[in-house]
């Protein structure tokens, strides 16, 4: 129940303000215990994403090896890190100039209760990586057929 | 509410490296597939781009990463041989060798 449509009863369903309300009421939910955390040298660009079926996080982390990025989840805590190594060359030669960046990195994103953690799986493409979890049943939404008489 | 702003390009974060026998350009381009990507030479100005592929992987909850194209375009020095620079595209890092003309690589000469 939100703060306004106790205060304001009148701006109850169908009101215009329904949406405006629903939208802050989800920033503050979000800023408050979803926004994703970063520690490290460096913090990858992080995507969520959810559909009917699943949440999807994905991090833009280009240049890694597959075994230098572990994905763990925790009490409900989506944890990814890593360490982008620099390449050979920049060994052998002058850097001219740098712009990107190395190092270790861990992002983190508070999954909702409706995750299934036992059934993530992650993949690795073009720099990209996506981690997928299926939501459990009764998160899906469902429509229900109702007959006029 | 959540209209996509008009598509426009980003430069892409990149590294030179000089070596001895040429230069190399690694640019981060994650999101962007092999066939997405387009090198160009006109006179001495080398242009990369990137298309991003578009995926539909449902509501925005959360977004950091830039919704855009990649593109930059590097001027070249006389010493590069046009003719044989070559790219590798893997992990999301397009690497680009830009070999030294023969004739302006460094040479040991021989004292006898």
């Amino acid at each position: 129940m939100s703060l306004l449509n106790t205060i304001i009863p009148e701006l109850s369903s169908r009101s215009p303000y329904n949406h405006l309300r629903d939208q802050l009421n989800r920033l503050f939910e979000l800023s408050a215990s979803r926004a994703p955390e970063s520690f490290g040298d460096w913090s990858p660009a992080l995507d969520a994403f959810e559909d009917k079926d699943k949440y999807v996080v994905s991090l833009e982390v280009p240049g890694m090896k597959r075994e230098d990025i572990s994905v763990t989840v925790h009490d409900g805590v989506l944890t990814i890190t890593g360490e982008r190594k620099s390449e050979s060359d920049t060994k052998t030669g002058t850097v001219h100039r740098s712009e990107r960046t190395y190092g270790k990195f861990t992002r983190s994103v508070s999954l909702p209760p409706t995750a299934k953690a036992d059934q993530i799986a992650a993949s690795y493409k073009d720099g990209v990586l996506q981690v997928e979890l299926p939501k459990a049943e009764e998160a899906k939404p469902k429509s229900i057929e109702v007959k006029i008489s | 509410m959540n209209t996509a702003p008009s598509i426009k390009t980003i430069r892409p974060a990149s590294s030179i490296i000089r070596r001895a026998d040429g230069f190399v350009i690694e640019c981060d381009m994650p999101g962007v597939s092999r066939e997405g990507i387009n090198l160009t030479v006109e006179k001495d100005v080398l242009t990369i781009s990137g298309r991003r592929v578009a995926k539909n992987r449902g509501n925005i909850v959360h977004r950091e990463s830039v919704p855009c194209d990649y593109r930059r375009a590097f001027v070249l020095e006389a010493a590069v041989d046009l003719t044989r620079i070559n790219a590798r595209y893997e992990a999301g890092v397009l690497r680009v060798f830009l070999p030294k003309a023969e004739a302006v690589q460094p040479r040991r000469i021989a004292v006898t």
